[in-house]
This record gives C-alpha cells, sequence and structure tokens, in this order.
C-alpha cells in the first residue's frame, strides 16, 4: 500500500493517493487495451498521475478531473501506439516483435483478452479508442469528445465507421 | 440503395446506442418502420453493439498499478508537497524510498553525453588536452584529423542506424513527455557509441569535462530538450 505519511505543506498528498486508488483501475483498463499491453500500460498510467502532480487541472470537481487523467491517458496512449508502430516496422525487419505479456493468470480472462484484442485489430487507433470509451468505460459521445479532443459529430462518425469495420468480422465468425 | 437509406444508416449507430436528440431518433424509427433492409441493418448493428458491450463490460480483476508504481507515486506527492518538481525521471529507477545519494541522480546522463562530446571532439579536432578549453576548440575549426564522413553524427535519424543496436548497448527507452525526441536522442548516443566502442580510447571515467561543459556540449548533439534518463545499470556499460 501507498504511505500514508501526511503531507506537510500544503499539498494534499492523502487526496492525491485517493484519488490514483479512484481512477487506477478504468485507466489502465483503457490504456491496457488501447495499446493492448497491460506492462506498458502501467507507465502510461504512472506517467499521467505524474503529470497530474506537476500541472493539476484548474477545475476542482471530480468529473472534471476523471476527465483530465483521461485525457492525458488518451494522448499518452495514442502517442505511443503511433511511435511504436513507426519504429515497430523497422524492428520487425531485424526482431521478431516481444510477445505480449499475459493480462491476467486467469485462463478466461487471457482467453476474453485474446478474443477482443483479435477483434480489436481491425480498426483504427481513434476508432478503438472511441469504442473502448464509449463501451468499456461507459462514456458519453460528450465525454468521448472532450477527451479525444474530436467533435461529437466526429465521435458518433467514428464509431460507426469501428461498428460497420466489425460487422463482417463477426458474420465470420458466425456472432452476428 | 436509396438516398435517404444511405442518410439514414449514417445514424444508424447514434439510434442504436441512444445518442441521437428526439428528432432524429424519431426519423430512423420511422424509416425503419417501412424499409425493411434499413430494419435488418439496424438490426445487425445492435447485434455488433450488444456483442461489444458484453465483452468490453466483462468483469475482471481489479487493476491497479503495482506496489513500485505507487511507491514512486507517493514519493512524487511527497515530493511536490515539499515544493519539488517532481517528475517520472526523479522518481523512476527505485521502488520505495530514496536515500540522499540516489537522489544526487542529475549526472546519470553526463556520462553517457560525456563519451559522445568525447568522441565528436575526437573525431573533429583531435584529444583535448587544455580542460578549459572546449568552447574555443568548438569554435576553431581545425584540419588536422578530419572525421570520416560516415563517422559523422547524424543531424537527424540516420537510417543506417540499427535500431536493435539500442538494446545492444543496454539502452532503455522511457515513456516520457517526448518519447520521440528521446528516441532519437538515444539513437544518437547510441550511434556515438557505436563509433566510440571502435576507438581507441580510454575509459569513460576522468573525462576531463565539468557539467557546465557538459551543458554547453548538448546542443551539438541536437539535445536541446531535456536530458535522456538512462538506468544506473546501463552506467557500467561505459567502462569500455
Amino acid at each position: 500500500m501507498m504511505d500514508q505519511t501526511k503531507a506537510g505543506s500544503g499539498f494534499p498528498a492523502d487526496e492525491f493517493e485517493a484519488l490514483v486508488r479512484t481512477h487506477q483501475h478504468a485507466l489502465l483498463q483503457y490504456a491496457g487495451r488501447l495499446i493492448n499491453d497491460p506492462v506498458r500500460a502501467q507507465d502510461v498510467v504512472q506517467e499521467t498521475f505524474i503529470r497530474y502532480l506537476n500541472t493539476p487541472p484548474e477545475a476542482a470537481d471530480a468529473e472534471a478531473k476523471a476527465a483530465w487523467l483521461f485525457r492525458v491517458a488518451h494522448n499518452l496512449s495514442v502517442d505511443l501506439v503511433k511511435t511504436e508502430s513507426r519504429r515497430g516496422e523497422l524492428l520487425k525487419q531485424v526482431v521478431p516483435p516481444d510477445p505480449v505479456p499475459p493480462v491476467s493468470n486467469v485462463l478466461a480472462e487471457r482467453e476474453a483478452w485474446e478474443r477482443l484484442e483479435g477483434l480489436l485489430q481491425h480498426v483504427s487507433v481513434d476508432q478503438r479508442a472511441v469504442i473502448l470509451l464509449f463501451y468499456q468505460q461507459g462514456k458519453s459521445y460528450r465525454e468521448i469528445a472532450e477527451i479525444t479532443g474530436m467533435s461529437m459529430s466526429n465521435v458518433g462518425m467514428t464509431l460507426h465507421r469501428g461498428l460497420k469495420k466489425l460487422r463482417p468480422i463477426l458474420e465470420e465468425d458466425g456472432q452476428v | 440503395m436509396h438516398d435517404h437509406c444511405e442518410s439514414i444508416r449514417e445514424t444508424m449507430t447514434g439510434f442504436v446506442v441512444g445518442e441521437l436528440d428526439t428528432k432524429l431518433h424519431a426519423e430512423v424509427e420511422a424509416h425503419c418502420a417501412t424499409c425493411s433492409a434499413c430494419r435488418s441493418e439496424l438490426e445487425a448493428l445492435r447485434t455488433v453493439s450488444r456483442l461489444l458491450e458484453r465483452e468490453l463490460t466483462a468483469k475482471s480483476m481489479p487493476l491497479e498499478l503495482n506496489a513500485a508504481r505507487r511507491g514512486q507515486l507517493s514519493e512524487a506527492a511527497r515530493a511536490k508537497a515539499v515544493s519539488q518538481r517532481p517528475s517520472l525521471e526523479s522518481v523512476q529507477g527505485t521502488a520505495g524510498p530514496r536515500d540522499a545519494s540516489k537522489r544526487r541522480t542529475g549526472l546519470r546522463w553526463a556520462i553517457p553525453l560525456a563519451a559522445a562530446a568525447m568522441l565528436l571532439l575526437v573525431f573533429s579536432f583531435g584529444l583535448p588536452t587544455d580542460r578549459d578549453s572546449f568552447d574555443q576548440m568548438a569554435s576553431v575549426p581545425k584540419v588536422t584529423s578530419p572525421a570520416p564522413q560516415e563517422q559523422a553524427l547524424p543531424p537527424q535519424d540516420d537510417p543506417a542506424i540499427d535500431p536493435a543496436s539500442l538494446s545492444t548497448y543496454g539502452l532503455i527507452v522511457p515513456v516520457s513527455r517526448d518519447l520521440e525526441a528521446e528516441r532519437r536522442s538515444l539513437i544518437r548516443i547510441a550511434k556515438a557509441r557505436e563509433i566510440f566502442s571502435n576507438y581507441e580510447y580510454p575509459p569513460a571515467y576522468g573525462l576531463p569535462f565539468d557539467q557546465g561543459q557538459f551543458e554547453r556540449a548538448m546542443p551539438y548533439f541536437g539535445l536541446d530538450g531535456p536530458a535522456p534518463y538512462f538506468e544506473p545499470t546501463d552506467m557500467p556499460m561505459l567502462a569500455m
């Protein structure tokens, strides 16, 4: 557990630790799925909280804080995916890619992870982000727009295109 | 397919997930009541949506940051409380509280940088003999022992650099504020080391540079941002 020592001079360290406890699960879930790497998701989420410490959002309400954390984690994840895909293309020529570490020791969870990854690899990173924010995180179009920087109509269109792309794949699997 | 069907289908996902305004919602509903093709399209989208919802909301074990990272964040929060600017560089590397000697990590990047700086000087101007002559040497181009073109440090990413050499040299690319910039810096330094390792020169310790000189040397390597982070385990690699 985190050290519960009280911060001395004004900065609410206890409040920060409570914030970490409250949001770490959702952020890890989202980043882990978006970058398809639960271990590097730990890097992303840690960096998100570090940035919160350095430049906390001005708004004080819980909803705004959550949106801010998701926005930072989203941007870090998307940057990582884009950087990795550029570098990955180069690296693939000389070394095989690292296997994705298992998300869980529970067989059913690992199978679920792999099944869903098999599906989500067919959509773009933006479509993946919107799908995850909508279905996994239960965010509304307005909240997704705030997190991703898209307009609300663009969020709707991105989700629509993502679903359309997934439909034939699910049909092939006999699930639709 | 009718034009109207086309425009209705564009809004169908919004209809399925309940994000359409009342007017559009009613329009889709009315259209699907009379158009069987659009009705079946709507059903298919509904099924896809339900499947995704089921898969993505499935219960999983609670996820949390590992203990080491929680400890680092806790330390960063305490550091913030005493008005120290926390950063990933200042907290990464050890899990628990760190002692005073480990806090003095400002020089951890300096040795790799020094190796690169030394390399540039060696190739460009010969071996430096005077501790204080860095600026002078840098501003006076010498014609003796010119560096072969292929050994010059690349101003940008050198496509000839084998990215695998990063791992050969034990470099760890951190997740940080500017991944791409750090990656470029690491590649430059890796390249410098690659050349350095082929060059007969005493080990990296005892370099005739001080901290200020390192900082003045940084622009020569395109390192105008924050210094790259190196794991402490990376350091012995320099004792060639």
